[in-house]
């Protein structure tokens, strides 16, 4: 087979192109988790924090992804109480976020040519809002009451700012009485966070700001009202929360499972004369794509030749086993922790608002270059004609694929579900464990240890199950 | 034709793709430059703060009436200076920067607060045993002070999106340790719009 000079050039472009698009459009994929996930299974966070750190992060984060970085190993130190590392690492997270409002053109371009992975990860408001409560809780943990206040102040703020932006119903709401009110169900917006506000109502009451612990809970209250596709549940809080006890009170948040992963779900359709034929591929836990599902059916007028490939993301979540969560104190059960924040059924319902404008952009995008990749090929079997015309056509269908990837980020170790529970329990020294149930099987007993219950302190115990 | 449009591509894509560079300059600079960076609290709102309350607190009548009253100038103890603002804010800086212009000055001492007397005290209690006659420092001969200074930083945050004021208030007070009067407050008021762009190049 005989090669021009022109052909050869237009060859070389369409292997540029490849290459180009394979480097630029490289994801961040499930597999190398695999082995972060069974030792977090195993209790040893801290150990999986140290393994993505140092000179590992790249196998795990690209440049791109250092809020995620941040984010996952900020939690997984919490866990491991390393409580010092965890709030560095959470601090970056937030700058970053903070840095990151200001969105860059030249990514957004990038990423309605190739995909939504060229740009900074930027952290999802409830990611935002959640770092602080964690670095909150590390403070707390090591005694620091005025810095883990100065966390509460900050979801304070944020909280204002996603209220001001997504919340005209809490604004009619607060204006107006109560039985007057018509109550809509929310539309999905995440705004307001029950268990940031409980934290932050724990520290007021704390400091014996019985008025500001009073706000929180008004806001509280309102998370439940206003957000019901979130809050599907009890409230657990109730104005007993602003009741100054007798002896000592007991505060304890409990936290279970993992925060849903992102996975990729890849549509293939090609066109044949007069068919349309549709394939559909799930990706399994070590991302390996896995058929599921093909149709091919007859659409008379359809010219053949087409190929678009999709790849649209979807949330799968990780969930908790977790069931009940028991309060024992001195080795005798004192009562059950209540579930005030389903956080997974939070990252469901944030996903859910942002998929419309993914899958719009998506197709489009996907549309537009199977399109041009088409007239590309027709030019490039008049021109290099043959083989050569063919081995340009699979090389254009392998730089579109190539470049169409799902954008998959998501942090991966926020807890799935957070419990809490208000114990009145007389002063002193008490030894306090947490049982986790599972359909009345015992899974895990976190031993908390002696704590000196004061009259008037926070006395406030907090607890993780991986289960 | 063609070819220039795809090294105009090429060169896109790679723009897209982010070349960033890790260039680092740094510049000596005065001290007492103000450098707003972030929005964020400062060591020039540190120093604004202290500079506020070193000529406020000296320049007050308490101190002319103290001296007066007692023929001698006062001490003063460093308390808690409590941080309830929206950012992690170390209140060491301007303290000490009050501490010393106050202490150079002549006007006033100071006596080490709880947090430095732990050390010096474990020292002391070591130079009973450790030390020579000659030079060792005497147990229970420490002075009491007269004035205790407490303080706290409070901020108020609005924000939109993109935009937001912080308003930081700093309020010292001095607590004369026997009568618990307070005889003399200080407030240090800074405020600051931050704005931030939506989009970059």
């Amino acid at each position: 087979m005989v090669v021009s000079g022109h052909s050869r050039k237009v060859l070389f472009r369409a292997f540029l192109l490849v290459s180009l698009l394979v480097v630029v459009s490289c994801t961040t994929r499930n597999e190398p988790f695999v082995e972060i996930d069974n030792a977090v299974s195993q209790g040893n966070y801290a150990q999986a924090a140290r393994t993505m750190s140092g000179e590992e992060r790249s196998a795990y984060y690209r440049d791109k992804d250092k809020v995620l970085y941040y984010l996952d190993v900020g939690m997984l130190y919490h866990y491991g109480g390393e409580y010092e590392l965890s709030t560095q690492h959470l601090n970056e997270a937030e700058l970053l976020i903070e840095q990151y409002f200001t969105k860059s053109i030249s990514q957004a371009a990038g990423s309605l040519l190739l995909n939504d992975n060229v740009m900074d990860y930027a952290g999802e408001d409830y990611e935002d809002i959640y770092l602080n409560v964690f670095k909150s809780l590390n403070f707390l943990s090591r005694g620091d009451f005025d810095a883990g206040f100065v966390e509460v102040r900050r979801v304070n703020t944020k909280l204002n700012l996603l209220e001001d932006k997504y919340s005209s119903l809490a604004a009619g709401y607060n204006s107006a009485d109560d039985a007057a009110v018509e109550l809509k169900a929310g539309d999905n917006r995440f705004y307001n966070s029950a268990l940031a506000r409980y934290v932050s109502l724990l520290l007021y009451r704390g400091e014996g700001d019985y008025d500001g612990a009073r706000i929180d809970y008004n806001k509280i209250v309102e998370a439940f009202l206003l957000q019901p596709d979130i809050y599907d549940f009890e409230p657990p809080v109730d104005e007993s929360a602003l009741r100054r006890p007798e002896g000592a009170r007991l505060s304890v948040l409990a936290f279970a499972g993992r925060s849903p992963v992102k996975k990729a779900k890849t549509l293939t359709i090609a066109t044949g004369s007069n068919t349309v034929s549709i394939l559909t591929m799930d990706e399994d836990d070590a991302g390996q794509l896995i058929p599921t599902g093909y149709n091919s059916f007859f659409w008379p007028g359809v010219e053949g030749g087409y190929r678009f490939k999709f790849q649209l993301p979807y949330l799968e979540p990780q969930g908790s086993a977790v069931d009940t969560i028991r309060l024992v104190v001195d080795a005798q059960p004192v009562g059950q922790l209540k579930m005030i924040e389903n956080m997974e059924r939070i990252a469901e319902a944030t996903f859910q608002v942002k998929y419309p404008i993914i899958f719009m952009k998506t197709v489009t995008r996907t549309i537009v270059k199977g399109i041009l990749a088409q007239v590309g090929k027709k030019q490039l079997q008049e021109q290099a004609g043959g083989g050569w015309g063919l081995l340009g056509s699979i090389v254009a269908d392998i730089a579109i694929e190539a470049s169409e990837k799902a954008d998959l980020r998501t942090s991966r170790y926020f807890p799935a579900h957070a419990y809490m529970g208000e114990f009145d329990i007389p002063e002193g020294e008490h030894f306090v464990e947490l049982e986790y149930y599972s359909g009345g099987s015992l899974l895990q007993v976190d031993e908390l240890g002696i704590l000196n219950l004061t009259k008037g302190g926070l006395n406030l115990a907090t607890s993780y199950s991986n289960k | 034709m063609r070819a220039k449009l795809s090294l105009i591509i090429v060169a896109v894509v790679f723009i897209i793709a982010g070349c960033a560079t890790s260039g680092v300059s740094v510049e000596r600079t005065a001290a007492d430059t103000q450098t707003d960076l972030s929005g964020r609290w400062n060591d020039t709102d540190s120093r604004l703060v202290a500079e506020e309350m070193i000529r406020d607190m000296s320049s007050r009548p308490w101190l002319n009436n103290f001296s007066a009253a007692q023929g001698r100038r006062p001490v003063l103890i460093v308390g808690s200076i409590r941080n309830k603002s929206s950012e992690h804010i170390d209140t060491t800086p301007f303290v000490k920067d009050i501490e010393r212009e106050l202490i150079n000055s002549g006007q006033m001492t100071f006596v080490a607060n709880p947090e430095e007397r732990a050390g010096v005290r474990a020292e002391k209690e070591d130079q009973q045993f450790e030390a020579s006659q000659e030079t060792i420092k005497r147990l229970g001969e420490e002075t009491g002070a007269d004035f205790m200074l407490i303080g706290s930083i409070t901020s108020q945050v609005d924000a939109i999106e993109g935009k937001r004021a912080t308003l930081y208030q700093v309020d010292m007070e001095l607590i004369n340790i026997e009568s618990m009067e307070k005889v003399w407050i200080g407030t240090k008021k800074i405020k600051k719009l931050v704005e931030q762009s939506k989009v970059r190049w």
